[in-house]
C-alpha cells in the first residue's frame, strides 16, 4: 500500500517537473540569458549545406555566448516542419533556428502561412549564388553559346537541380526571363536535391545545372563539368575565373540563403546578446575557415540590412514563382 | 597512415566500435543517426582521426543491428530487418552464441569482400556509375519491389497486397517532385510523411509487445543449447561459411552493387539479396534455409557499407545518408571528394581502405563476442522486464528521428497495425519494402517521364534499363513457376 501511494507521488512529481519545463524562474528579464544550453533547429537534413553551416556556427557560438548550442534537425515537408518548429517555439531565446530562403517561397506554393514576419532575424550566414554549369564536353563555353542553343530548339536542352518550384528552379525561372526567353524554353527536371541532379548531368539525363557553386565545385575540379556564369552580382571571390550572368547583359541575381532567427517577440535584451554572440562567432577565423573550405560564401548582415535582404528576396521570389505559376491563389 | 597507429587513432577505433555497437543493437538509433550525432566531434578531430571512427562505427552499427533481433525479434537497424525473424528462430533453437557468431563472422567476411573491392575499384567506377540515370534507377526499384513480392515464403497475394500497402504509406507528405501535399488531411505533421524507420519501430517491435500482451501463454522457453562459447561464435560459422562460400560472394556482391547506387545502402542491399536466396530456397528445408538467408543478408549488409564509399570517393555522391555526412566532413576539413582526391591524399585513402579491412577483420569480430555474450544473459530475462523495456526503447527510438512526440503515435499506431497483419498472415517486412522503394520508384518515375516529356518507350532505350527489365521478368517467371510447385508440393503432402 505504502509503495503504491510513493509511486502516485513520483509520477505526479514527474509529471509536474515536465509541465513546468524545468524552467528557471529566477532569471525572467533575461538578464542572465543564458543560464542553459541553447537549441539550434535546422530545417533540413544532416550532411546537407544548411546543416553543416548550422553546425559550423553552433560550435563556434557556444564559445562566445557562454552557454552549449546543441543542433537538432526537424526535417520534412520541404522545410515546412522545421520553420514552422521554431515559429512555434518560446521567444525566449533558448530555442533559435537555421531560416532559409524556402521562407520566401512555401507560402506562394500554399503549403504553409509562414513568412519572414513570423520570426526574429538574427543575423545572414551564408549567401550562396546559383550557378549555369554543363557538362565539361558540353558545346557550349559560354552563357551566350547556351542562350543561341536554347533560343535554335526552344524545349531541347533540359535544366535540373532541386524540386520544381524550389530554390534552383526559381534561379532558372529569372535567368530565363531576364534573358528574354520562356519558361517553357528550358524545361525543368525536377530533382531531390543538387547531388542527384549533377548525377544526372553527368548520365547525360539533363544538360544544365543550376545549383550553387560550392555544390558543383567538387566536380568542377575534377574536369567533369564547366561553370559558364554565376548569378551573382559580381564575381565570387572564391571563383574569379567565372564570370557573373551580369557580365553577359542579363540583369539576374539569385542564391539561397541560410539565416539564423528566433521566433518573433523576442526580448530586446537578449535579441542584443545573440546578435552579438552570432557577430563574434561569424569573425571568428575558426568558422570562416571551416564555410571557406566548403566553398560556401560567408555573408555577415544583421539589424535593418537583414531585414531590408529578406524582404526584397521576399518579394523577388514572389514575383518570380508568379511569372512561372507557381503560385497557388 | 601513421595517425592511425598513435594512441588517439587505436582509441578512436575502439571507442567508435563501442558506440556503434550500442546505437546498432537498441532499435531506432540507427547508423545514421550514431554518425550524425558524432559529427560535432569529428569537427575538432584530425581528419585522419575522425573518419576512420566513421567508419568503425557504421561498420560495426550495420552488424550490431543484429543483437536486437536476436535477443527480442526486434531489428535495431532497418538493414538487419530483411532477416530479423529468422535469426530470431535461429537463436532459439541454436542459442544466441551461434546465431551472432554467424551474423558477426558473415559480416565481416561480406564487409572484407565489400571493402578490396572498394579498394580496387574505387577509381575505375567512376564510368559504370556513369551510366546511371533515372531510368536505371526506375528499374532497380522495380527489381526490388518484384523480388520482395516473391521473397515473403508464404502466399504471393498477401505480399503483395503487404507491399501496396507500404508504397500506400510513402505517399504520405509533401510530393517529392512537385512539391504538393498529399494524404496529410490539413496536418503539418503528416506534410513530413511517415517516416519508414518510425514505422518499422511500431511494425516489429510494439507489435511484438502486443502480441505478448494478447498471447500470455506464449512462451520462448525452449531449451538453450549449451556450447562451449567460442566454438559457437567463431568455429561453427566459419565452417558454414567455407561450406557455402558462393553464397556468401554472391550475396556480397549483390550488396556492393547495390551499395554504390547513391540513395540505396546497405538497407535495401540486404533486402535485395535475401529476396534472391529466399527465392532460391524455395521448397528446402527450412533450418537449412534460415543459415543461408541469415548469411546472405548479413553479408550483403557489410559489403554495401563499404561499397557506398565507392561513389562518394570517386564522385563526391553519396551511396547512402552515412556516406552523404562523411562527404559534408570532407568539406568541412577543406577535402573535395572526387578524383583528384587520389592524387592530393593518397595517405588518407591509404588509411581509409585499411581502417575498413580493420573494422571487419578485428573490430566486428571483438564487438560481435562482446555483445554475444551480453545477448546470452539478455535472453534469459523475463519476459515483463523485456516487454518493458522494449516498450521504453520503441518510444525512445521514435521520438529520436525526428524529435518528434508525434512519431510516438505513429509508431503505436504502426504497431496496432501489424499486430492485426499478423493475425490475417500478412507479412511485414514487405511493408517496410514497400515504405523504402516506394519514394525511389515515384520519384524516378516521375523524373524519367517529365525528361522524356513523357515518352513511355523512353523506359526501354538504355542498355542498363533494358537488363535491369530483363532481370525483373526473369524474377516474375521464376517466381510464379516455383512459386506453384512449392504451394502444390506443399498441399500434397
Amino acid at each position: 500500500m505504502k509503495s503504491k501511494v510513493l509511486s502516485w507521488f513520483f509520477l505526479i512529481a514527474i509529471l509536474w517537473a515536465a509541465a513546468s519545463g524545468c524552467n528557471n524562474p529566477g532569471d525572467a528579464n533575461g538578464d542572465n540569458f543564458p543560464t542553459r544550453p541553447i537549441t539550434l533547429l535546422v530545417p533540413w537534413a544532416a550532411g546537407g549545406m544548411t546543416d553543416l553551416s548550422s553546425r559550423a556556427l553552433a560550435a563556434v557560438l557556444q564559445k562566445h555566448i557562454g552557454a552549449s548550442v546543441n543542433v537538432i534537425n526537424r526535417t520534412g515537408g520541404g522545410g515546412v516542419i522545421g520553420h514552422l518548429a521554431l515559429s512555434q517555439a518560446k521567444p525566449d531565446g533558448y530555442t533559435i533556428g537555421a531560416v532559409t530562403v524556402e521562407i520566401t517561397m512555401l507560402h506562394n506554393m500554399g503549403l504553409t502561412d509562414l513568412t519572414y514576419q513570423d520570426y526574429t532575424p538574427l543575423g545572414l550566414v551564408v549567401d550562396n549564388a546559383a550557378s549555369v554549369t554543363v557538362r565539361a564536353d558540353a558545346p557550349y563555353n559560354n552563357i551566350d553559346d547556351l542562350i543561341q542553343a536554347i533560343k535554335m530548339n526552344p524545349g531541347d536542352i533540359q535544366a535540373s537541380g532541386t524540386a520544381r518550384g524550389a530554390i534552383w528552379d526559381l534561379a532558372r525561372i529569372g535567368f530565363l526571363t531576364a534573358a528574354g526567353l520562356l519558361d517553357t524554353d528550358m524545361p525543368w527536371v525536377p530533382s531531390q536535391g543538387a547531388a542527384p541532379a549533377l548525377q544526372e548531368l553527368l548520365a547525360g539525363g539533363v544538360d544544365v545545372v543550376t545549383a550553387s557553386m560550392s555544390e558543383v565545385d567538387a566536380l568542377r575540379q575534377a574536369g567533369q563539368v564547366k561553370t559558364l556564369a554565376v548569378m551573382a552580382d559580381e564575381r565570387l571571390k572564391k571563383f574569379p575565373n567565372v564570370p557573373t550572368l551580369k557580365e553577359n547583359g542579363i540583369d539576374w541575381q539569385s542564391s539561397g540563403w541560410v539565416s539564423v532567427c528566433a521566433p518573433k517577440n523576442l526580448p530586446e535584451n537578449i535579441k542584443l546578446k545573440l546578435e552579438a554572440g552570432i557577430k563574434a562567432a561569424m569573425d571568428d577565423e575558426e568558422f570562416i575557415s571551416a564555410l571557406n573550405t566548403a566553398g560556401s560564401n560567408i555573408r555577415p548582415l544583421q539589424g535593418q540590412e537583414l531585414l531590408d535582404f529578406i524582404k526584397s528576396q521576399h518579394e523577388k521570389n514572389e514575383e518570380a514563382m508568379g511569372l512561372a505559376g507557381l503560385k497557388q491563389g | 597512415m601513421t595517425e592511425l597507429f598513435s594512441v588517439q587513432g587505436i582509441l578512436a577505433l575502439l571507442l567508435g566500435g563501442l558506440y556503434g555497437a550500442i546505437f546498432g543493437a537498441i532499435p531506432g538509433l540507427t547508423a545514421t543517426l550514431a554518425i550524425a550525432l558524432f559529427i560535432p566531434i569529428a569537427f575538432f578531430l584530425d581528419p585522419a582521426i575522425a573518419l576512420p571512427a566513421i567508419i568503425a562505427i557504421s561498420s560495426v552499427a550495420i552488424f550490431a543491428g543484429d543483437v536486437g533481433s536476436t535477443v527480442a525479434r526486434i531489428p535495431g537497424t532497418p538493414a538487419s530487418a530483411a532477416y530479423f525473424d529468422k535469426l530470431f528462430g535461429l537463436s532459439r533453437k541454436e542459442g544466441p552464441l551461434y546465431a551472432l557468431g554467424l551474423s558477426a563472422i558473415g559480416s565481416a567476411v561480406g564487409g572484407i569482400i565489400g571493402s578490396l573491392l572498394l579498394i580496387l575499384t574505387a577509381s575505375a567506377i567512376v564510368t559504370l556509375a556513369r551510366q546511371f540515370s533515372s531510368f536505371e534507377y526506375f528499374w532497380i526499384a522495380v527489381l526490388g519491389l518484384t523480388a520482395g513480392v516473391f521473397a515473403s515464403g508464404g502466399s504471393t497475394l498477401k505480399s503483395l497486397v503487404s507491399l501496396l500497402l507500404g508504397i500506400l504509406f510513402s505517399t504520405v507528405g509533401v510530393d517529392p517532385t512537385l512539391g504538393f501535399p498529399r494524404f496529410n488531411f490539413g496536418s503539418t505533421q503528416l506534410m513530413g510523411g511517415l517516416n519508414y524507420i518510425v514505422a518499422m519501430i511500431g511494425l516489429f517491435g510494439f507489435s511484438e509487445v502486443l502480441n505478448h500482451l494478447f498471447n500470455p501463454g506464449r512462451h520462448f522457453d525452449v531449451e538453450l543449447k549449451t556450447q562451449r562459447s567460442a566454438r559457437a561464435f567463431f568455429i561453427k560459422p566459419l565452417l558454414l561459411i567455407v561450406k557455402k562460400k558462393w553464397l556468401v560472394i554472391r550475396s556480397s556482391l549483390v550488396g556492393v552493387l547495390v551499395g554504390f547506387l547513391p540513395g540505396a545502402g546497405a538497407d535495401i542491399g540486404s533486402w535485395v539479396s535475401t529476396s534472391l536466396e529466399k527465392i532460391r530456397q524455395r521448397g528446402k528445408s527450412d533450418d537449412v534455409a534460415d543459415d543461408e538467408i541469415i548469411l546472405s543478408g548479413t553479408s550483403s549488409n557489410n559489403a554495401a557499407v563499404a561499397s557506398a564509399w565507392i561513389p562518394a570517393l570517386s564522385l563526391g555522391l553519396p551511396g547512402d545518408t552515412v556516406t552523404a555526412i562523411v562527404l559534408g566532413v570532407f568539406m568541412m576539413k577543406g577535402i573535395s571528394p572526387g578524383p583528384l582526391l587520389f592524387d592530393q591524399q593518397p595517405g588518407l585513402i591509404m588509411s581509409l581502405y585499411l581502417t575498413f579491412i580493420i573494422s571487419n577483420l578485428l573490430l566486428l569480430p571483438f564487438y560481435g563476442y562482446l555483445s554475444a555474450l551480453m545477448a546470452k544473459r539478455l535472453i534469459k530475462t523475463p519476459m515483463p522486464l523485456l516487454l518493458t523495456v522494449v516498450t521504453a526503447l520503441c518510444m525512445v527510438g521514435a521520438y529520436a528521428i525526428n524529435n518528434d512526440v508525434r512519431d510516438i503515435w505513429i509508431m503505436g499506431g504502426m504497431g496496432m497495425l501489424a499486430f492485426l497483419l499478423q493475425r490475417g498472415g500478412f507479412p511485414l517486412a514487405q511493408v517496410v519494402l514497400g515504405m523504402v522503394l516506394g519514394p525511389i520508384l515515384e520519384q524516378n518515375f516521375m523524373v524519367s517521364a517529365i525528361k522524356s516529356k513523357w515518352n513511355m518507350m523512353s523506359f526501354f532505350d538504355r542498355p542498363v534499363a533494358l537488363i535491369l527489365m530483363a532481370c525483373t521478368l526473369i524474377i516474375i517467371v521464376v517466381g510464379v513457376r516455383y512459386g506453384k510447385r512449392f504451394t502444390a508440393g506443399s498441399d500434397g503432402s
